[in-house]
C-alpha cells in the first residue's frame, strides 16, 4: 500500500491553490483588524502541506484516492 | 508477497521516526495556533474570529485523526499480508510434510518454494562430506531442458558461495556478480537469484535455490525471509523423510531376521519330517513293500513343494516389501498382482484407503496379508481371493476373504508339521496396536480381518515396531 493518496494534478492544483490563497493574503488590501488574511495564510497551508505530502487527511479518512489503483496482488 | 514490506508505516518513516514527528508537530500546531491567536487578537471575541480560531483546531484535528487511521489502515494491511503469507507457507509445509519417502520430500520442498515465492526456477542442491554438491533436483525445467544442460553442477560460481560460506544470498543480476561463472549452454536464462542453505539437525545438508519472479519483479527483503522460514520448515519434513528411511530400514532388517528365524524353523521341522520319512521309505524297501514306500516317498515330494512354495512366497513378500521409496499400497498392489500369476487363483485388491501406516506397522500389514494368501493357496482350495483395504475411522481395515473349502476355527487339527501362520498373525497385528480376527465356517470360505491405527499410539508402539 502506498502511503500517498494524491494524483500528480490533484497534487498540483493542491500546490497552485495554496500559493495562490498566500499570494492573495499578501496583495489583496485589507483593514487592520480583518481576519480573512490571517485565514486565508493559515488555511493556504491545508493544500501546501497536503499537495507537498501527496496526501490528504480527508482522503484517508473518507478512504478515497485519486492514484491510479494498482493492480491487485495475484492469488497464492 | 511480491510487495516490499518494510518497517515503514507512513511513506518511509519507521514508527520510532514518527513519535518524533507527532511530538514536533503538536509543537507546532501550538505555535501555529498561538500565531493566530496574536494575529486576530483585536477580533478574536467576534463570532468570526471564534469561527476562525474553531476552523484552525478542526484542520489539526483533521490531520491528527487522518494520520491516526492512516496507521491503522496500515497496520491492519500489513497483518492481513503477513497472514496470507503465512498461510502460504504452512499450507507449503503441509504438503511437504504429507510425504515420507526422502525423494518425494526433496521434491515437493523446491516445488513449494518455487511455488510459494512465485520463482520460474527452483533447484536443491544436496552437499556431500566434500562440500560438494552430489545431486541437484530442480524445478521448473523440463527434462528435455535438463538434458540438453548435461552435467548436474558441481558448486563452482555462485552456487559454490552459498555452498562455501553457508549464509544467505539474494541477486538483481546473476551476470553482473563478479563471483558469477556463466550458465552452461542451454542453460534457460535467469537474472535474479535467492539462495537460502537449509540447516537440518540430521546428515543432510543443502541449499535452496530460485530464480526470476514470474512477474519479472526483484526478491525482496520479505522474499528472502519467506525462503528462510520455509527452508526452516522443510528442514524439519527432510529430517523426518530421513528418520523415516532409518526406521523402515530397520524394520526392514528386523523383519529379515524374523523371517530367515521363522523360515530356519520351518526348513527343519520339514527336514526332520523329511529325515523321519526317508528312514520309513528305507524301512519299507528294506520289507520290499514297495507300495508303501511309494506312498510315503509322494508325502515327502509334496511336503518338499510345500516349503519351496513357501519360501518362494516370502521371498516375494520380502522383495516386494523392502523397496526403500515405494509406498506400502504400491507394495501390496504388486504383491497380489505377483501372487496371483504365481499361483492361479484369482486374487482382486479392492483399495477403498490409502494403506499410510507408520513405517514399521506397514510392513506387519504386509506380512498378515502375505501371510493370508499363503493360507489361501495351502488350505483353502479356493478360485478366489479378495483384499480389501478400507478406512475405518482412525484406523485401517485390511480384510482377505476367500471362496474356499474354509474350517471350524476351534476344530483346527494338528498339522503334520505345525502351522505359524494363525498365531503370527496375530502377533503381528498386536504388536502395531492392532487387532486380528478370523471367521471361517466349513463350505464358506475364510475371513482374515486386521484393522490397525493409521497413528503412532504412544512412544511404546513406536519402540516395539523397530525393535
Amino acid at each position: 500500500m502506498s502511503f500517498q493518496n494524491l494524483s500528480r494534478l490533484d497534487r498540483t492544483i493542491r500546490l497552485g491553490a495554496g500559493l495562490l490563497m498566500l499570494w492573495a493574503s499578501w496583495a489583496l488590501e485589507a483593514p487592520d483588524t480583518a481576519i480573512w488574511p490571517v485565514a486565508l495564510r493559515v488555511f493556504a497551508g491545508f493544500p501546501l502541506v497536503t499537495g507537498l505530502l501527496g496526501w490528504c487527511p480527508v482522503y484517508a479518512i473518507l478512504g478515497l484516492s485519486t492514484c491510479k489503483p494498482k493492480s491487485p496482488p495475484r492469488d497464492r | 508477497m511480491s510487495s516490499r514490506r518494510s518497517d515503514a508505516l507512513f511513506g518511509g518513516v519507521t514508527l520510532r521516526r514518527l513519535k518524533w514527528i507527532a511530538v514536533l508537530a503538536a509543537f507546532g500546531f501550538i505555535l501555529l495556533f498561538e500565531y493566530v491567536r496574536q494575529s486576530i487578537y483585536p477580533s478574536l471575541d467576534t463570532w468570526q474570529g471564534r469561527l476562525f480560531m474553531d476552523s484552525v483546531i478542526f484542520t489539526g484535528a483533521i490531520f491528527f485523526f487522518g494520520a491516526v487511521f492512516h496507521l491503522i489502515e496500515r497496520m491492519q494491511e500489513r497483518l492481513e499480508q503477513q497472514n496470507s503469507e503465512l498461510l502460504a507457507l504452512h499450507t507449503a509445509a503441509l504438503d511437504v510434510y504429507r510425504e515420507l519417502a526422502l525423494e518425494t520430500v526433496l521434491q515437493k520442498v523446491v516445488d513449494q518454494a518455487r511455488s510459494l515465492l512465485e520463482a520460474r526456477y527452483g533447484a536443491l542442491s544436496l552437499i556431500d562430506d566434500d562440500n560438494r554438491i552430489s545431486s541437484f533436483i530442480t524445478s521448473g525445467i523440463t527434462d528435455g531442458e535438463r538434458a540438453s544442460i548435461g552435467d548436474p553442477p558441481v558448486g563452482h560460481g555462485l552456487l559454490g558461495v552459498v555452498l562455501r560460506e553457508g549464509h544467505r544470498l539474494r541477486l538483481q543480476n546473476i551476470q553482473r556478480d563478479p563471483r558469477s561463472v556463466g550458465f552452461p549452454a542451454h542453460h534457460p536464462p535467469m537474472r535474479s537469484l535467492l539462495a537460502v542453505p537449509i540447516l537440518c539437525g540430521g546428515p543432510f545438508r543443502g541449499n535452496l535455490y530460485l530464480s526470476d519472479k514470474d512477474d519479472d519483479e526483484q526478491f525482496t527483503v520479505d522474499d528472502e525471509e519467506s525462503l528462510v522460514r520455509f527452508a526452516t520448515t522443510a528442514a524439519i519434513a527432510i529430517d523426518n523423510a530421513y528418520l523415516h528411511r532409518r526406521l523402515h530400514t530397520l524394520a526392514v532388517s528386523e523383519e529379515r531376521l524374523r523371517i530367515a528365524h521363522e523360515m530356519h524353523d520351518g526348513l527343519a521341522q520339514v527336514l526332520a519330517y523329511v529325515n523321519t520319512k526317508a528312514q520309513v521309505v528305507r524301512e519299507h524297501l528294506k520289507r520290499e513293500r514297495t507300495d508303501e514306500a511309494m506312498k510315503h516317498l509322494d508325502q515327502l515330494a509334496a511336503a518338499a513343494r510345500e516349503i519351496y512354495a513357501d519360501v518362494r512366497e516370502s521371498i516375494i513378500g520380502l522383495r516386494s516389501a523392502a523397496q526403500p521409496g515405494q509406498s506400502a499400497t504400491d507394495s501390496l498392489r504388486e504383491f497380489v498382482a505377483t501372487w496371483e500369476a504365481q499361483n492361479g487363483i484369482a486374487c482382486a485388491l479392492h483399495l477403498e484407503a490409502d494403506l499410510r501406516l507408520p513405517a514399521g506397522a506397514e510392513l506387519q500389514v504386509l506380512r498378515i496379508v502375505q501371510e493370508a494368501l499363503a493360507n489361501v493357496r495351502k488350505h483353502a482350495k479356493a478360485q478366489q481371493a479378495d483384499v480389501w483395504v478400507e478406512q475405518a475411522g482412525d484406523r485401517v481395515r485390511i480384510r482377505v476373504h476367500d471362496n474356499g473349502v474354509g474350517f471350524t476355527p476351534g476344530e483346527l487339527g494338528r498339522a503334520e508339521f505345525p502351522r505359524f501362520g494363525l498365531s503370527t498373525m496375530r502377533e503381528r497385528a498386536e504388536s502395531v496396536g492392532g487387532s486380528f480376527q478370523l471367521e471361517s465356517t466349513p463350505g464358506t470360505g475364510t475371513r482374515v480381518t486386521i484393522e490397525v491405527p493409521t497413528q503412532t499410539p504412544n512412544r511404546e508402539f513406536s519402540r516395539g515396531a523397530v525393535s
